[in-house]
């Protein structure tokens, strides 16, 4: 593959991670929502690999077999069973209406825009495009970590933000060094194992795992 | 050779497999201070390795002590032997009367040693990415501490603590790769490094947009992880819902960790921006702290939650010394080490009054130095420290602090911290007054320590004490060395 085909690969990724994001903020079927982050850690994993084509590093292919596994099979797999095992109904209702939700996304991706843009003027690397939509996909799980008041679309707002970072990191340094990058692997999967847990808890103990509930503590 | 720093940071693990053996035993308590005091011990060991040798590598480079690591570890270790020590009997008592469940040993154990080996990890790692993630796994690791009454009210706040802390961790995420891009940008063909030691020698050539961007995401990252307001809504519920030893470690060390993992790059930010860049926003989020605490203080009626406010304002002061720069770094260093044994020694004797009196709420809690117990004696003395009253060791800081407010011209400043001080002041005191001296509620059962509790509030009240008189002159060395090798200016 030659440099300007790689660059267009991996920006064309970027443009689908950004749909995601924006995907998740704009239905409200929970499940859909985290089928679509399966999809997301598809392309995330692309984008390892087409990277590692660029620059001819081995670690680069582990990155992407490992985000494979973790951000497109096994994180999302795990939060549908535990989506089930709460029992929710199948809309998700948000605190967010939808226009509102996808004003703030827009809003939030011309923030990343315009935080990115002298960076991205400046950069020589070929991935520089990408910086925007990758910072505009984690604030996007961000706002939506912060806005909403149900716990396990807190959750998906959070992995978002997570995807985000990770395509940030991918980018703008072709790779973490080996180690970094199993630590945040590892990381991610005690975050989920975690919060999986006590998302069931939270389901058994107040019967709803709606953050509006949540309310005890003021202050 | 021994790797030191290695064997440091696993050993807590293996402990921690270990403990979750033992622990359906009674004597799962004493493995577990022991544990801990041999982490002290290790500690020690490195402590007095770096003081008269310099700084410590291990793991191929991925590790490194200096002196502020090394102090900062022997703090943290400290800190969590004596909760440990105080924890056993503590805990089985609270579980006695119904607070926790009876298996408590089985998560508490094997959980606090795991989160004490990823604090060791986040003050001897030399790579800014591994700091990260034990920061990150210290966030991880005590959301089912901070639930383990199994209570409405814990899970809500583990629930806030894990979306805030994350929130906040996934920016220093950013600002960490945003370092490691600047690294990699270096003019003269960067290999590209996140060590920090790397990043301070090399500040000068590091890419500035990306230093930039790296400081600005990593302030409110860590500073969210160290309470700074406003990033602060998670600090009250959690560490006031969490388990006493808990609370006291959350709020005396892990604090202190998180201001650690923001000097480090701080410092390699003003060494690349210049120091102007980045001490201003360092002081206006130190100066929102202190005075959103001190407001918050005067108004608070649980007895937890007023401590928890209180170390929201003391990372504040400690922010405002870092902000000062050069002047107040002395201060700030100092701050920190005195707030953790203050305030360690305060929620274990808080602890302990809330568990004799039934009641977090501070109008229902009345006489405890009428009991004539340790307790009492501790509480008040640690209330005394925490408000910065001489001969106790906070004095001497803030005083120290305020100084370099007014010399280094930032009178503003300066002026805002005092008032928010004697507003605390004002605060604490008339909430602990009648706690301490009040009339005795009839009806209440005798106060009884434990052992270990006593032991705990006798270390760590001669340590406030001693720190208070003057700063030895092995601190004072240590301090200086650190201050030093930050090479801020």
């Amino acid at each position: 593959m030659d440099t300007h085909t790689i660059s267009r690969l991996v920006e064309l990724a970027s443009y689908g991670v950004l749909l995601v994001a924006v995907a998740v903020v704009a239905q409200r079927n929970l499940a859909t929502s985290i089928r679509l982050l399966r999809l997301e850690g598809f392309l995330l994993a692309m984008v390892s690999a087409v990277i590692g084509v660029h620059t001819h590093e081995a670690h680069l292919y582990w990155v992407a077999a490992i985000t494979l596994v973790v951000k497109g099979l096994a994180i999302p797999s795990f939060f549908l069973h535990v989506k089930q095992r709460i029992g929710l109904p199948h809309d998700a209702e948000r605190s967010l209406t939808v226009p509102l939700g996808l004003l703030l996304a827009s809003g939030l991706t011309l923030v990343a825009y315009h935080v990115g843009r002298p960076l991205a003027l400046a950069s020589p690397w070929i991935t520089r495009d990408v910086l925007a939509s990758s910072l505009g996909t984690a604030f996007i799980g961000l706002s939506l970590m912060i806005v909403c008041r149900k716990a396990l679309t807190q959750m998906l707002g959070f992995l978002l933000m997570e995807d985000g970072i990770f395509l940030f990191g991918i980018t703008e340094t072709y790779g973490m060094p080996l180690l970094v990058e199993m630590g945040i692997f590892f990381d991610l999967i005690v975050a989920a194992g975690v919060t999986g847990i006590l998302l069931l808890r939270m389901g058994g103990a107040f019967g709803q795992v709606d953050v509006d509930g949540l309310s005890d503590l003021r202050g | 050779m021994l790797d030191l720093l290695l064997t440091l940071g696993v050993a807590p693990v293996a402990w921690a497999l270990l403990m979750l053996m033992l622990a359906p035993t009674r004597d799962a308590d004493r493995f577990g201070a022991g544990g801990a005091l041999a982490a002290l011990v290790g500690s020690c060991v490195l402590f007095n390795r770096v003081y008269s040798g310099g700084a410590v590598l291990g793991w191929g480079g991925n590790l490194r002590a200096d002196l502020l690591s090394a102090g900062t570890l022997l703090l943290t270790s400290t800190i969590f032997c004596l909760a440990s020590v105080y924890a056993g009997a503590y805990l089985e008592a609270e579980a006695a009367k119904g607070h926790l469940p009876a298996g408590w040993r089985l998560f508490y154990w094997p959980l606090t040693f795991l989160f004490y080996a990823a604090m060791v990890w986040t003050c001897t790692a030399d790579n800014l990415g591994i700091l990260w993630v034990s920061l990150e796994l210290t966030t991880l690791v005590t959301l089912p501490l901070i639930c383990l009454a199994r209570e409405r009210r814990g899970l809500e706040a583990a629930w806030k603590y894990f979306v805030l802390c994350s929130v906040g961790i996934a920016f220093a995420l950013i600002g960490t790769i945003a370092l490691y891009a600047s690294s990699l940008r270096i003019q003269s063909g960067g290999t590209g490094s996140l060590n920090w030691s790397y990043l301070l020698a090399h500040a000068a050539q590091l890419d500035p947009l990306f230093v930039r961007l790296a400081f600005v995401f990593t302030v409110v990252g860590y500073g969210c992880k160290m309470g700074l307001v406003p990033m602060h809504c998670w600090l009250p519920d959690a560490h006031s819902e969490a388990p006493t030893p808990v609370s006291a470690l959350l709020s005396g060390v892990l604090l202190n960790c998180a201001a650690y993992a923001l000097l480090r790059v701080s410092a390699v930010a003003a060494r690349s921006m210049g120091p102007d860049r980045v001490e201003p926003t360092l002081l206006a989020f130190g100066l929102a702290s202190v005075v959103m605490a001190s407001f918050f203080i005067v108004v608070q009626t649980d007895l937890k939650r007023l401590l928890a406010y209180s170390s929201i304002e003391h990372m504040g002061i400690v922010a405002i010394g870092l902000g000062l720069g050069t002047a107040g770094l002395y201060g700030a260093l100092l701050h920190a080490i005195n707030h953790a044994v203050a305030k360690a020694l305060l929620f274990l004797a808080a602890g302990q009054t809330v568990h004799w009196s039934g009641t977090k709420q501070i109008p229902r809690i009345q006489g405890v130095l009428r009991t004539g117990r340790p307790t009492g004696l501790a509480l008040g003395a640690a209330s005394l420290a925490i408000v910065g009253l001489p001969p106790f060791s906070l004095f001497l800081s803030e005083f120290l602090v305020i100084r370099a407010a007014f010399l280094s011209g930032h009178v503003l400043a300066g002026v805002a911290l005092v008032g928010a001080l004697g507003l605390t002041f004002a605060g604490f005191m008339s909430h602990l007054i009648p706690v301490l001296c009040g009339e005795r509620p009839r009806g209440l059962g005798e106060l009884r320590e434990t052992r270990g509790a006593t032991t705990a509030f006798v270390v760590l009240g001669i340590l406030c004490l001693s720190l208070g008189l003057r700063v030895p002159l092995v601190l004072d060395r240590v301090l200086h060395t650190c201050i030093a090798a930050l090479a801020w200016s």
